[in-house]
């Protein structure tokens, strides 16, 4: 089900205003922060078919459709469905200034929510849900309470509250959960992300052998294919005029119009040049070839496209470890047999396990849609659930074959490199002007393996019972810059009296980095290994005289407190004082580092 | 309105927009590549079976602009030719020919060199071969050919083919001539690539001659390797003709103190088509573009310090700044900090999201960052480790979580026609943010009892694969194995019909109808080699489910075929003998309609009746 409708009922009575002895905030404040950080969510996410409404038991005033004759008093059904907005969050602010008084009874308010649902969502499909926040002090009338439970079934609802007994039943019934408050605070805190609904990306037959001359002597195996990873980008800005800022507050709307030109030069009759305006309609496509302008019709292009139909189709099978990772160019895709589909679901489980079994993948060349971009790639099992994963690979033009010197001569244990001895310079040995180690070989690769499981990540977290778990699961990890980009936009819209008006920033929440910066019991457990490795080179951090492009990078030195690295050899700045030719000279060639350390091989 | 003018309406210069990626150098001039060809007579003798070091070498002239044509629009190429019996230069070298400029390739140029590819007569009559010339001369007018450039150039190359290691015959006095004429290359950047080609007769020794003449900056290590192949030629080609480029420079911090320098690469990026551009229909003009920004309440034109940016929050517009905005990317300078290490397992192939980088270390910032990342990179791959680490690659770029994976650049068994490369490939991880888990699909009714569809999928896995299922699958993977999947054997068809497309248009050739796509399953050949397992595997599996489905779905009542041979004879004694209900209805059924005779319903006793009636019994 893709549409939501959830109704907020929020107990603003006179108990919910007591401190909690433990923190020093009420009750309210509590439920407030709660309420808002689901709204904020729901906010940030946009969705027209996300709906909410918001019921206030226990208010001074009564405001709502059932309220007649003394029945339902004390209730306010402040916000009908609508999608989360800020006026509601700003309403929530607006409670702790103003405290209620009214009687409080939840049973009727759980009327009136299933009332106005009932009223709203019909016949339509809708996830329904309604949360109570309450402390559970008043007293509740059990006499509805057949018939609201009745209603409850009939409506398919499911129900969430905070807090005590009575409901409890309720919440059973309907499938719903009783969180205390202190763990519903803890399990809204935590970073969320945008809920993306999984669709389809290519429901079609995947093949291996010609369907169309050999139909009985085809694999074809009727797949639905799926998203496994896409790179969720921060929301977008529109822009903004700042000069209409100023104009009179009724009319102004702020917005920017974008204004494009397309002009020729042309030479006039006076012989001097003319940009001339031309329409979108009398433009034509060209592509270069060299120097010369090839010109392309639409039909042209059309009539000349690749075509290819859309299936994922198999060229033949690999040894998985023919594929290296660092091939994989792209996202990843999830390939499913076609659900209820019990022929699909043999052919693909049998072609699954074969797959594991023997360690191969297959080769598989991916359309998605007719005439799109053709993808080829691997089909391998994912590890760890039953069904295939489709793994893009490059194209040979998508390869850029530099060339890299080879460094392994610098693991050499005797340290020198020989000169040739038919050429002219010196027959003495030297040593290789990379080098930078201090012990001898064997001593450095066995630090540099101390060091490496020192820091081993599988084990590096400790759960109070002692348990270790692996750190930086990608699962636990959200992506710092989106989650700072909502805080800001929250904080701001939320604390701003309008548009016109913004407040500071609020200060980076420190939890957004923390999941991806060193772990710090790690970095002090690995020490040791870590300072006689450092031990094991000299290394001599160079001083740039010289900008060589507009992106210069700076001085590292707030990523870690430490040492600084110039201090720890002065052997070798002596080294290189006033050595025209040493590397300070090579340096300002350019910044092509493999031309230099060629040079520096000689 | 076609695509393309869309793409470019909806294009927002948005402040968030990550830097191209390849950017990283400010550019600032156009690449050049010179290619200088041997043309003497020893170039015209046989390299391999078919053709001549000339022709071969012309091939992959030819190719090399073809390809800077389609890719890089404004590099420079040009072609110089020597030991021939004409000459063309400025200076009136003698056997030197300066067939093009450095100028952005051209179709005629292509054409040109084609006829000397397919028939060195037309070379041999136009321009002639000899022996007879001085190194000196070539370098001389090499550096004349590149100082006659007005633009600005940010690389000046040289690709320089010959199979001649001795071009001055040991001649003292021609030698001291060369070298200094070197060294004047060297004294404008100018760089020499040797393709040094040899065969079995003539190998070629780089220290008699070249070892003194071309720059030590592209090291001796490199370059010694001689041509004996044409795959090899083109590989050097394909290898030098893209200018390296970083894409970032940055520390990366080990520990606490501990910290060397890499430079980061894109050994992989999606290859697109080169961008269109647009002309105005009648004249050919090409059309500028210029994209302005006006206020809608003042109707006034925006500076771009004019411009704020909003986003919208519950009904509100909540307003930035652009220096805020990107400000919010800001979690520190750029660099790359080690979190610590995983078993190469750990790293699983779902964790992925675009194409990775690659870094190698960067001795200029930090001195003896090679050898602590020769090391490092040993051990690791020893060990079989991943190094995890937070990377913020340039100035406002976010920070993103990533896998160092060592590469010895070494070819391995499996790998054998791959190219490898010395270094850590950087393998980007997606944040919990980017992972779509949840395959929310509808169970079928019957089904609704398991918790969720792995579960699902995995009991299927279970109890609907036999053991014989799995063996005869494996049996069709084991049967069509594939030899070459490496990455430099798939050619984008797309890509390349696109190409052979605007070629065939600018050489105003016909336009071939198919372009070879190696993405193409080779269907005969599987038909061959698996078809029969194929057919077997599918029967094997209809049929077990046919007796799963029995079980699951009794209602479905399965189609009975006729499976006995009944001829009209054995029906005339079956029905004397009162024995026809021993049949089954469909065998009944399909008898009465040969005979033209129709029963009073589907009933058996009533097909029977009929049958019996015909018989007259």
């Amino acid at each position: 089900m893709s549409k939501f409708a959830t109704t907020f009922i929020l107990d603003v009575g006179n108990s919910m205003q007591r401190e909690d002895s433990m923190d020093k905030t009420t009750y309210l404040e509590k439920a407030t922060t709660v309420l808002k950080s689901i709204l904020d969510s729901k906010i940030i996410q946009g969705r027209k078919t996300d709906v909410v409404e918001l019921i206030f038991a226990g208010t001074d005033e009564t405001d709502n459709p059932l309220a007649e004759d003394g029945q339902y008093e004390n209730l306010n059904l402040k916000f009908s469905f609508t999608q989360a907005n800020i006026k509601m969050i700003k309403y929530l602010d607006s409670l702790k200034k103003k405290p209620n008084n009214g009687n409080v009874d939840i049973m009727d308010a759980l009327i009136l929510a299933l009332f106005s649902m009932n009223n709203f969502c019909k016949k339509l499909k809708y996830e329904k849900r309604i949360y109570i926040l309450t402390d559970c002090q008043n007293d509740m009338l059990l006499d509805d309470f057949t018939t609201v439970k009745d209603q409850i079934l009939s409506m398919n609802v499911s129900i969430d509250r905070k807090n005590e007994e009575i409901l409890k039943e309720i919440t059973e019934f309907s499938n719903g959960l009783i969180f205390l408050d202190r763990e519903a605070i803890s399990a809204l805190s935590q970073l969320r992300t945008k809920s993306v609904k999984p669709t389809t990306l290519l429901r079609a037959p995947l093949t291996f052998g010609d369907p169309e001359s050999h139909p009985e002597e085809t694999l074809s195996i009727s797949v639905y294919t799926y998203l496994k990873t896409s790179e969720l980008s921060a929301k977008s800005a529109k822009k903004w005029s700042s000069i209409a800022e100023n104009t009179e507050p009724e009319s102004r709307t702020c917005k920017v119009d974008t204004v494009r030109t397309l002009k020729v030069t042309k030479t006039n009759e006076d012989g001097m040049d003319e940009d001339i305006t031309v329409e979108k309609e009398d433009l034509i496509k060209a592509y270069r070839f060299g120097k010369t302008l090839v010109r392309y019709t639409a039909d042209d292009e059309e009539a000349m496209k690749f075509r290819c139909s859309k299936g994922l189709s198999i060229l033949g099978f690999v040894k998985k470890q023919k594929i290296k990772r660092w091939w994989l160019i792209s996202n990843t895709i999830s390939v499913i047999p076609e659900p209820g589909n019990s022929y699909a679901h043999v052919q693909f489980a049998s072609l699954y396990k074969a797959l594991f079994e023997t360690e191969y993948c297959a080769m598989v060349r991916f359309c998605a849609r007719e005439d799109s971009a053709l993808k080829i790639g691997c089909l391998v099992p994912h590890e760890g659930k039953p069904y295939l994963l489709f793994c893009q690979l490059p194209y040979a033009e998508d390869l850029r074959p530099y060339e890299f010197t080879n460094l392994k001569s610098l693991l050499d244990p005797e340290n020198i490199k020989v000169e040739d001895p038919n050429s002219s310079s010196s027959l003495k040995p030297k040593r290789n002007k990379l080098e930078a180690r201090t012990v001898k070989a064997s001593e450095a690769i066995q630090r540099m393996e101390n060091f490496i499981l020192s820091m081993d990540l599988m084990h590096a977290i400790k759960n109070p019972k002692g348990e270790t778990k692996e750190a930086y699961k990608t699962k636990d990890i959200f992506n710092p810059y989106i989650q700072r980009v909502n805080q800001c936009i929250s904080h701001r819209a939320t604390n701003q009296i309008d548009s016109f008006h913004p407040t500071p920033l609020p200060l980076c929440d420190p939890k957004f980095l923390a999941s991806i910066t060193p772990i710090p019991s790690l970095i002090e457990s690995s020490r040791s290994c870590a300072t006689a490795l450092k031990e094991a080179f000299t290394l001599l951090k160079q001083e740039t005289t010289k900008k060589t492009g507009k992106r210069q990078w700076q001085s590292n030195k707030d990523i870690l407190p430490g040492e600084n690295v110039d201090a720890i050899a002065a052997d070798r700045i002596l080294q290189n004082m006033g050595n025209e030719d040493g590397p300070d000279a090579k340096r300002r060639k350019g910044v092509d580092g493999l031309l230099e350390i060629n040079s520096l091989f000689e | 309105m076609s695509n393309w003018i869309q793409n470019f309406e909806n294009f927002e210069d948005d402040p968030l927009l990550e830097e191209d990626e390849d950017d990283f150098e400010e550019r600032t001039g156009l690449d050049s590549i010179l290619w200088v060809i041997d043309c003497s007579p020893q170039m015209l003798s046989s390299f391999e079976d078919e053709h001549s070091f000339f022709e071969t070498a012309i091939s992959c002239v030819i190719k090399s602009l073809q390809n800077k044509i389609i890719c890089s629009d404004s590099d420079l190429i040009g072609v110089l030719f020597y030991g021939t019996k004409k000459k063309q230069n400025a200076f009136g070298h003698e056997n030197v020919y300066l067939l093009y400029d450095l100028d952005v390739p051209d179709v005629d140029r292509i054409l040109k060199l084609e006829t000397y590819q397919n028939n060195s007569d037309s070379f041999l009559d136009e321009l002639g071969t000899s022996e007879k010339y001085a190194f000196s001369d070539v370098l001389w007018t090499i550096s004349s050919v590149f100082s006659s450039v007005t633009k600005k150039l940010a690389s000046k190359r040289v690709f320089l083919v010959t199979n001649q290691d001795n071009p001055d015959q040991d001649d003292i006095k021609k030698l001291r001539s060369s070298k200094t004429r070197a060294k004047d290359l060297k004294d404008l950047e100018i760089s020499i690539d040797l393709f040094a080609m040899e065969d079995a007769q003539k190998p070629f020794n780089y220290d008699l001659f070249f070892k003194e003449i071309i720059s030590e900056e592209e090291g001796i290590s490199k370059s010694v390797s001689a041509i004996s192949k044409f795959e090899q030629f083109e590989q050097k080609v394909r290898s030098k003709q893209v200018k390296k480029r970083t894409a970032f420079k940055i520390p990366f911090v080990i520990h606490e103190g501990l910290q060397i320098s890499v430079l980061g690469y894109n050994l992989l990026i999606d290859q697109k088509k080169g961008l269109p551009v647009n002309l105005e229909s009648k004249t050919n003009l090409q059309v500028k573009t210029t994209t302005k920004y006006m206020c809608e309440d003042t109707a006034q034109y925006l500076l771009p310090t004019d411009i704020k940016y909003f986003y919208e929050y519950g009904g509100e517009r909540v307003v930035f700044t652009k220096e805020e905005l990107v400000g919010l990317k800001n979690f520190g300078d750029p660099s790359l900090v080690l979190l610590g290490f995983k078993p190469f397992s750990a790293l699983k192939m779902q964790q992925n999201i675009k194409h990775p980088s690659f870094i190698y270390p960067n001795e200029l910032d930090v001195a003896g960052s090679s050898s602590f990342f020769a090391h490092l990179l040993d051990r690791m791959l020893y060990l079989e480790r991943v190094a995890i680490c937070r990377l913020i690659p340039r100035k406002n770029s976010a920070p993103r979580l990533v896998a160092l994976y060592p590469d010895n650049g070494e070819k391995t068994e499996e790998n054998v026609d791959s190219d490898a490369f010395y270094g850590f490939h950087v393998i980007y991880l997606p944040f919990a943010d980017d992972r779509r888990s949840v395959i929310d699909f509808k169970l079928p009714e019957s089904k609704k009892l398991f918790f969720n569809i792995y579960f699902y999928l995995d009991l299927l896995l279970r109890i609907l694969v036999s053991e014989q299922h799995i063996e005869s699958a494996k049996k069709i993977v084991k049967k069509v194995g594939l030899k070459k999947i490496d990455p430099s054997y798939f050619f984008n068809p797309s890509l390349q019909t696109h190409f052979a497309n605007l070629q065939a248009l600018a050489l105003k050739r016909s336009i071939k109808e198919d372009v070879e796509d190696k993405t193409l399953p080779k269907t005969e050949s599987i038909h061959q080699r698996a078809g029969e397992l194929i057919k077997i595997h599918n029967e094997f599996c209809k049929s077990n489910l046919v007796e799963a489905e029995e079980e699951a779905r009794p209602e479905k009542k399965k189609k009975i075929e006729v499976s006995h041979d009944i001829s009209d004879a054995n029906f005339e004694i079956l029905a004397k003998e009162g024995l026809l209900s021993s049949l089954t209805v469909p065998e009944l059924s399909t008898f009465l309609k040969k005979i033209g005779k129709k029963a009073a319903s589907k009933k058996k006793a009533d097909v029977i009746e009929a049958i019996v009636k015909h018989f007259g019994f």
